[in-house]
């Protein structure tokens, strides 16, 4: 992956903006021209995309087998308590 | 010769699974009750194997997750409030659940640790379409990413899972911490620079 040249860019503080989605429909394009372009941006914006897609898919793994079998008996026995009562 | 030129494109946020399980859960749909209450203790676990601690703590979490859902479900009238209430609930149970553990020792056990016994690591969705270069620079991120997980103060690693991981808004982490939007800024931003950092050998 490239590795962001020392020079920083007045626009880096942009890039989570960016990547978040939070920038206007307008800025968000200028950004991605910018980024495209842009040696320092291009490359920081590589590496914070990498950082941010590895936490969403950290955020939805499957749980261990045992837990969510655990899961499902306490979700199983409350809803047979609810329906006995 | 001439720059690589390079397209990154905005990474959305997981959307709010949520707020549709409730409006079908409140009507008296089980089916929809039954996922809502697994899924419920699925983001008990996560946070808690992630920020709080253990997996003792993490079962306590998902049993008060599963009660207090399974309660507030009837009484709520804001479908996408749900989302935030889960995290501070899940938050808050964990918080009392550690308490309760105060002669432990505190530590944070990795969320792909591969326990003895019956609690296995959990299980990566599936990879299809990469490379095993690719893979394999994943599963270094991914360590990598854990470890600076760790090292994060616990506030702002909360804060990173629930607005990266969770992908809730900067007002909902608000909500789900008890604090200002402007604090849960301060922190997001001084965690992004630490794992930005703790990952440069590896990125």
């Amino acid at each position: 992956m490239t590795r962001a040249p020392r020079t920083r860019c007045a626009k880096a503080d942009d890039i989570w903006p960016y990547l978040d989605g939070e920038l206007t429909p307008a800025r968000t394009r200028s950004m991605a021209a910018h980024i495209a372009t842009c040696a320092h941006c291009g490359a920081v914006a590589e590496r914070l995309c990498g950082l941010l897609e590895e936490c969403r898919s950290a955020g939805c793994r499957t749980l261990p087998p045992a837990v969510r079998a655990r899961a499902r008996a306490r979700v199983k026995t409350l809803l047979a308590a609810r329906r006995a009562r | 010769m001439p720059a690589k030129k390079v397209t990154v494109a905005p990474v959305p946020a997981p959307p709010d699974v949520y707020a549709d399980l409730i409006r079908q859960a409140s009507t008296g749909d089980p089916a929809a009750m039954e996922r809502l209450l697994t899924t419920a203790q699925d983001v008990a676990w996560r946070f808690s194997m992630s920020v709080c601690g253990g997996a003792d703590d993490a079962e306590d979490a998902m049993q008060e997750a599963l009660i207090k859902t399974y309660r507030y479900t009837s009484r709520i009238r804001e479908p996408e409030a749900f989302r935030p209430w889960l995290h501070r609930t899940v938050k808050n149970a964990c918080l009392m659940s550690r308490r309760r553990r105060v002669d432990q020792p505190k530590h944070l056990e990795s969320i792909d640790a591969v326990r003895a016994g019956d609690d296995a690591a959990p299980i990566d969705p599936p990879d299809p379409g990469r490379n095993p270069e690719q893979i394999t620079a994943n599963t270094r991120l991914r360590g990598r990413l854990q470890q600076a997980m760790r090292a994060l103060p616990p506030s702002q690693r909360a804060v990173v899972f629930l607005r990266e991981m969770q992908g809730l808004s900067t007002r909902e982490v608000a909500h789900a911490m008890g604090v200002s939007e402007a604090n849960v800024k301060t922190r997001l931003s001084r965690a992004r620079k630490a794992l930005q950092a703790a990952l440069e050998a590896t990125l």
